[in-house]
């Protein structure tokens, strides 16, 4: 959503969220593949399939995710193209 | 066209000051038959529901309900629209007279249990909001009663593509309003509109 709050109980926030925080080495797969896992956000349990999306570049994913991680007061640094492309190459 | 938008301002001015409108429209064709009118209804239906209960036109005897068409791994819009029904749920889920009902367009994937279990997520109850499955065929077409779209489509991401539409439906299953429920803006006004139509005498 917008607001990066998420949907009460189905899908997780973006804004303020720890798991964010802790899995910026995952993004770009996260973003490529979706997720699968029960995952835990801020103490809340979220089991509904996260949808990936195969057709983004690499360059869409640097944005999505230089876009997330500073939306909404979150302050989780800046991710280089580099590094997008290694991750990238990780979960073809 | 000055005077044009005198008058349109004018109107907005007198429909947002003077109170609600007492009678919603009642939409779609409509037939005369022998001096009475015959409106366009929702035809008599049967689904499965998360609870695997059978849910049919009986379930919203007296009741005046919101519908919209979703499926729960959707990429785009529907979680925006699920949000804005969780809005509606939350300002009516005291009110016995209004119901909301979400069609799955993807039956094969969305199974009683992973409704159900869109349902505990969200935290409603499967008393007011009835999540429901069945043949494709009949949810495609009775997606056509509500005058909505719902269709496969493997060039639509997620492979289906349908309209973010919310549709509210009266007493005698007759269609009453619309909104774009990816549009908070358009859900103020659709709320209005269940407010004019829940007083209507």
């Amino acid at each position: 959503m917008q607001d990066g709050t998420g949907l009460h109980g189905i899908i997780p926030p973006l804004r303020a969220s720890e798991y964010l925080s802790k899995h910026q080495d995952k993004l770009t797969c996260i973003i490529r593949k979706g997720l699968k896992d029960t995952l835990e956000v801020n103490n809340k349990i979220y089991k509904q399939a996260m949808p990936g999306n195969l057709k983004l570049t690499q360059g869409d994913i640097t944005n999505i995710i230089n876009y997330i991680n500073n939306a909404w007061g979150n302050n989780y640094g800046i991710i280089l193209y580099d590094e997008v492309i290694r991750q990238y190459e990780t979960c073809r | 066209m000055k005077r044009l938008s005198f008058c349109f301002i004018a109107i907005l001015a007198i429909y947002s000051c003077s109170n609600l409108p007492e009678k919603l429209p009642i939409l779609g064709e409509r037939e005369f038959v022998n001096g009475d009118t015959i409106y366009h209804t929702i035809r008599p239906f049967s689904f499965i529901n998360q609870d695997s209960q059978v849910v049919t036109n009986a379930n919203f005897k007296d009741k005046i309900y919101v519908v919209d068409f979703f499926f729960t791994h959707c990429p785009t819009i529907c979680p925006k629209v699920t949000k804005q029904m969780l809005r509606i749920y939350d300002k009516y889920k005291d009110d016995d007279r209004v119901m909301q009902l979400a069609f799955s367009i993807d039956t094969r994937n969305d199974t009683v249990g992973r409704l159900k279990e869109y349902e505990i997520g969200l935290g409603v109850s499967s008393k007011k909001w009835h999540f429901v499955t069945g043949q494709l065929d009949s949810i495609y077409s009775i997606a056509a009663d509500y005058y909505s779209i719902a269709k496969q489509d493997p060039d639509s991401p997620g492979g289906f593509n349908h309209s973010g539409r919310l549709i509210l439906v009266d007493t005698k299953q007759r269609v009453r309003s619309f909104c774009d429920g990816t549009d908070a803006k358009d859900v103020d006004r659709f709320m209005t509109d269940i407010d004019v139509l829940l007083n209507e005498k």
